[in-house]
């Protein structure tokens, strides 16, 4: 990735010859990205997700080769674009065409203005007016700060655009937010096309190639931008996952389903703010505010309301450019995370209303650099490394000085050294959810050796050689459970080799935030600085368990498949579990949680739209009877206060183990 | 800050009738010629004192689109008081006040107390429905009425307010039980058993003390 950041961009900068002449800039700019030779669209691409588009003159045309309105090789662009063009404008007039009216050859019965029959091309024409008027009502109401959306013509474009989109996707309705996102793309057609039109202007027909771009520029015409748009509907919505069910999708189920796909905010917390934040996610779960009530906006409006429009585009770069290859909006839901978590301090401060009140109206994110880039490295830590200052680093506080926090940490791992196996019931986490999964069980004990295994594992890694393939494991993991400056570069196995130390520190260090938890700051997003040992096993396991990891494993030692292939099913299933909203358990916690001065407790905020599922009912699943297998059956009940206490992470524990002496003993054959 | 009694409200209607600006000025004293869309929910608060206690307000302002109608049904349930707002100006809006009525009626509990309002008020050029209409809607389906306007903050206090002081009665009278959170009513923190010594029979139990289990 380091290597890739070095491209034009930053040359582009460098280079003021061409950057002083606007045509130049245009030719440069199209010869290094849309030439369609090999390479310029991967640039293209690379520019996108960097954030370096922003200075780019024909970003329209980088939105369209993302959405595959036209293909990489410029040769057929002319012809295409002629073809949108004639196409939008013939559905234009077809689907405004009322002349049927007059039509005599209908019975005048059904064809009259009373007529209550719907083949009659008076209901038609009642209709469509219907439908104009809805979409105009919205569509003058768009982003009330922009100018540009106050003019009228804009306005009516839009209301075109959007009017025949309906007509063309009978299968969605009209849903309030279509506007909104219709609005970046005009926002950007227009500004390219006037900044264009002035360069043309300066030097019209000098060049050959200027010609050419002219012509492209053209495709920004107002004509051609609602295809576009069309062709924006059209494209990402198949994301299976992520958008399931579609974003605008007509309500087809049961009034009791909510139409409007809730489950992509829900799942993003569930699947992966769980992972990366868990502190985060435990507030969010203490506050019982279901994230499709903050979220909703987010994906609807891919990020629409919480960036300023200039730089919206620049997030949309990355989406679109994301996209380009799966046709989904894969990255969507890490942006979601990334802006939750760039706010976590302020979240975990407030309680009740405030932290929602906060929630829903999350102030704009000055660093749309970082987010992007903390989104890819969360969705793939593996290749993409965390950027520096995200999430921004806390204030320095003057409570704490540095000795007695140093002092604190080296007690502790003291103490963790020899409380490991202990299962330890304290550890109030102030952000900590009562919430825990009821159908999880306690194992049995384990043994001394078997508790430490991971832990061991990483510590010995840091005075013993283990095997290349097991310290990216253990590198992978600690890379999670420690991120924080400076980001480590994965692929470098021997500069990782000495930070494994670090996850027995880490582990420590999290004792030392929770006897430091007295004070009320919040804890850094550090994963394995914040809470309690149980989750920065957790964090361990995720990335242990990472598939990408075990494929390296696999492909340098005999490692049982089956196993690990269970073990990824295993942590699959209990992560759905976990997540309190719609999962495989009830959303009440057993034993609430009061807090000390009933001050915290105040709101419960929205109501819950989620069924809660009967207590101890797993969702069907091919992966539940390896659930049963790992999952002891004593039964004991969860911790009183509802907190996973150290050391009692269930099945994780016993999975941390069996990953950790597989690792081990790997790492033993090799040598 | 501490207060005795905190309401959730809700505001219904149409899309555009100013659901999102009524908020806006109770909350915040301002007015915004143009209002971003409500995408599903927003939430505001606010704190105001009847019969000299304390009351917070949390209001939840919904989308007014059907497309996201089974969000809003959701939050009824939840609510001791509910805006239900039409536009003046506008005909329709106020045609499907039944709807809403209907709508607000069957999700939410019986004795959540419903605010009819006639919004823009400010806009009598623009009359589309009199008064007196708004006024016999209500009396017949036995809504408190109020014709406001966001944009000169004409009345909004009041509506905001007589609605709580109506909730407020309600709960005096033994009506609503207030330790029921799905009234959408709840004590405040402070408000221990002796200070609530007026209060209904059954009023106070130990569990929001907040003593631990």
């Amino acid at each position: 990735m380091a290597a890739r950041q070095e491209d034009p961009g930053q040359r582009r900068q460098a280079s003021p010859a061409w950057a002083r002449d606007a045509s130049t800039k245009y030719l440069l700019e199209f010869e290094r990205y849309f030439s369609g030779g090999a390479g310029s669209f991967g640039a293209l691409h690379e520019q996108a997700l960097l954030r370096q588009l922003a200075g780019c003159g024909l970003r329209s045309l980088a939105w369209r080769l993302f959405l595959q309105v036209l293909p990489v090789d410029p040769a057929s662009w002319e012809l295409l674009t002629k073809e949108h063009r004639r196409l939008y404008s013939l559905a234009k007039t077809t689907y405004s065409d009322y002349t049927d009216v007059n039509d005599t050859r209908i019975r005048c019965e059904v064809n009259n203005p009373l007529s209550h029959d719907e083949q009659s091309p008076w209901h038609r024409l009642f209709e469509h007016a219907d439908l104009r008027r809805v979409i105009e009502q919205d569509v003058v109401r768009t982003m009330p700060d922009v100018a540009l959306f106050r003019d009228e013509h804009v306005c009516r474009c839009m209301t075109d655009v959007l009017f025949v989109f309906m007509q063309k996707h009978p299968e969605v309705d009209y849903v309030q937010g279509m506007h909104e996102l219709l609005a970046p793309i005009i926002y950007l057609l227009r500004r390219e096309y006037s900044n264009f039109a002035d360069v043309r202007a300066a030097h019209r027909a000098n060049h050959y190639m200027l010609e050419k771009l002219l012509k492209m520029m053209d495709w920004s015409s107002s004509v051609n931008r609602r295809r576009e748009y069309e062709e924006m509907q059209r494209a990402p919505p198949p994301a299976p996952d992520l958008l399931h069910p579609p974003l605008f999708a007509k309500d087809r189920a049961s009034p009791s389903v909510n139409q409007w796909g809730p489950s992509p905010c829900n799942r993003a917390v569930r699947r992966h703010l769980c992972m990366i934040d868990y502190d985060l996610y435990l507030k969010l779960a203490e506050l019982g505010v279901e994230p499709q009530v903050f979220g909703l906006k987010m994906f609807r409006l891919l990020f629409g309301r919480e960036f300023r429009l200039s730089e919206l585009c620049s997030v949309w770069d990355a989406l679109l450019a994301d996209s380009h290859a799966t046709s989904t909006l894969d990255l969507v839901p890490y942006v979601f995370c990334a802006i939750l978590i760039y706010n976590r301090r302020q979240i975990l401060e407030r309680e009740g209303m405030e932290a929602l009140t906060l929630l829903l109206n999350l102030p704009p994110l000055p660093d749309i650099a970082g987010c992007i880039a903390f989104a890819l490295h969360i969705r793939n830590p593996l290749d993409y490394s965390k950027p520096n200052n995200f999430p921004p680093p806390p204030p320095v506080s003057p409570r704490k000085p540095a000795a007695s926090k140093i002092r604190l940490r080296r007690r502790s791992v003291e103490r963790s050294k020899s409380a490991v196996g202990q299962p330890k019931s304290e550890g109030g986490s102030g952000s900590a959810s009562p919430a825990r999964p009821r159908s999880m069980t306690q194992p049995p004990p384990m043994s001394a050796p078997g508790r430490t295994g991971l832990v061991g594992l990483a510590r010995s890694g840091s005075e013993t050689v283990v095997s290349r393939s097991a310290s990216a494991t253990v590198a992978a993991a600690t890379d999670l459970v420690t991120y924080g400056p400076p980001p480590v570069a994965m692929k470098d196995v021997s500069a990782l080799r000495g930070k494994h130390a670090l996850l027995a520190s880490s582990e420590a260090s999290a004792y030392a935030v929770m006897e430091s938890k007295q004070t009320s700051t919040p804890p850094e997003w550090n994963p394995g600085l914040t809470g309690m040992p149980c989750k920065v096993r957790r964090a361990v396991l995720r990335q242990t368990l990472c598939v990408e990891t075990m494929d390296r494993l696999l492909q340098n030692k005999e490692v049982d498949l089956r196993t690990l292939r269970e073990l990824v099913n295993v942590q699959k299933q209990l992560l759905r579990d976990l997540w309190p909203f719609g999962g495989g358990w009830s959303p009440q916690p057993q034993c609430p949680r009061q807090p000390p001065d009933g001050t915290s407790d105040e709101e419960s905020a929205p109501p819950s739209l989620s069924t809660p599922v009967p207590e101890g009912v797993y969702p069907p699943s091919a992966t539940a009877d390896i659930v049963e297998e790992v999952t002891p059956e004593d039964g004991s009940a969860p911790h009183s206060n509802g907190l996973p206490a150290v050391g009692v992470s269930p099945a994780y524990d016993t999975l941390a183990v069996d990953v950790a002496n597989l690792s081990m003993s790997e790492a033993t054959e090799q040598r | 800050m501490s207060y005795a009694y905190l309401f959730k409200y809700i505001i219904i209607g149409d899309t555009g009738v100013g659901k999102s600006c009524l908020l806006l000025q109770f909350t915040d004293k301002r007015f915004q010629p143009v209002h971003d869309l409500t995408i599903g929910v927003e939430f505001g608060a606010r704190m105001i004192t009847i019969d000299g206690k304390q009351v917070k307000l949390q209001i939840w302002d919904t989308a007014g689109q059907e497309a996201f109608r089974s969000i809003t049904r959701s939050y009824y349930r939840g609510a001791a008081g509910a805006l239900l707002v039409y536009d003046i100006t506008r005909r329709d809006t106020f045609n499907h006040l039944t709807t809403w009525l209907e709508d607000a009626r069957q999700h939410s509990n019986s004795n959540m107390v419903i605010m009819l309002i006639g919004n823009k008020s400010d806009l009598e050029s623009r009359r589309d429905v009199k008064r007196e209409e708004g006024e016999a809607f209500a009396r017949e389906h036995g809504l408190i009425f109020m014709e406001t306007s966001a944009k000169t903050a004409a009345n909004v206090e009041e509506a905001f307010i007589n609605t709580a002081k109506e909730i407020y009665e309600k709960i005096q009278e033994g009506v609503f039980d207030i330790n029921n959170e799905a009234n959408g009513i709840k004590l405040g923190p402070q408000h221990s058993p002796a200070a609530a010594g007026g209060m209904a029979a059954g009023g106070l139990g130990g569990s929001q003390g907040g003593g631990c289990c």
